[in-house]
């Protein structure tokens, strides 16, 4: 089953991931996309590690594209986190050429559905401020705005998360 | 039948609404001539729409409900603009303003409104 979770920054979708993933049952593995970079990206690794503490993930981070990314050993469930450096990470490192968007983010999860029961992925909605920004920038929205339709069409379950509540758009059944 | 399609930007919109609807003509919000704005089957990127017509001078929402009054049907495509930060340009302020208070507009006069999340739609109305 793939599950894809959508929203603002700090909605709450990482704890309604992991609860997610912990109600599925079995071994989970966390797989962190995002550098850290800065001290505001160390800080937010550093709160995200702590709301993991005790549920028992184990940690794997990966920057490199999907198709890369090996299991060393057998989960029940794949949190990624997130879809969006996912991508930020293969357009502006060079490992990633925009037009293979969302072919290559997709190619790599149908490998990974083939290994692990349950997927759970993170993404975010960078995309209702009214902004005009830069060229780069924009195409970086449209790069995460394709993967993102691409992963709801592919997914069982979607799920929009405001103030930490959810707003199922498919598959609001599935979940345990 | 009135239609109003909103969502953020790049949600699919415009794919969902050709899929839905038989649209031979959709305009364009941010590059039709004004006054052609309404004369095709659809109307995507409404909220650039808006934004032109301000540009112009003109009150968007005098413009878009005389465009409306002889139509017996229309599609409106529009982006969701306002969960940014309040913009500190006057003029983007009250663009995002004007995008609001019409779609609110729209949607009361609309017989179907439809928003679109990761290209999924959801009925509102």
């Amino acid at each position: 089953m793939l599950v894809l979770l959508y929203g603002g920054s700090a909605c709450g979708k990482s704890a309604m991931a992991e609860d997610v993933c912990s109600n599925l049952g079995g071994e989970v593995l966390y797989v962190a996309t995002m550098r850290p970079w800065g001290t505001d990206a160390k800080e937010r690794i550093a709160r995200h590690r702590s709301l993991r503490a005790d549920k028992g993930f184990d940690t794997l981070e990966h920057y490199e594209s999907l198709q890369s990314l090996r299991l060393s050993k057998t989960y029940h469930a794949l949190l990624l986190e997130c879809v969006g450096n996912l991508v930020a990470n293969a357009l502006f490192e060079g490992h990633g050429d925009p037009r293979l968007f969302p072919d290559e983010v997709l190619a790599g999860t149908e490998r990974l559905l083939k290994q692990v029961p349950h997927l759970v992925f993170v993404t975010n909605d960078i995309f209702s401020d009214g902004v005009a920004y830069p060229k780069e920038t924009s195409l970086y929205q449209n790069c995460i705005a394709q993967t993102n339709r691409w992963l709801a069409r592919r997914a069982d379950v979607v799920v929009e998360v405001v103030c930490g509540l959810p707003i199922y758009h498919k598959g609001g059944g599935l979940l345990p | 039948m009135k239609i109003l399609i909103v969502g953020g930007a790049s949600q699919g919109k415009l794919e969902y609404a050709k899929s839905q609807y038989a649209l031979k003509q959709v305009m364009d919000g941010g590059l039709c001539p004004l006054e052609e704005a309404f004369s095709g089957d659809a109307l995507n990127r409404f909220h650039l729409l808006i934004h032109r017509l301000m540009e112009q001078g003109l009150e968007p929402c005098d413009f878009v409900e005389h465009a409306l009054e002889s139509l017996d049907s229309w599609v409106i495509l529009c982006d969701e603009v306002g969960s940014g930060v309040v913009p500190i340009d006057a003029f983007e302020r009250q663009w995002r303003e004007q995008v609001g208070r019409i779609c609110c507009l729209l949607a009361r006069r609309a017989e179907r409104v439809e928003r679109l999340c990761c290209g999924i739609p959801q009925r509102l109305k």
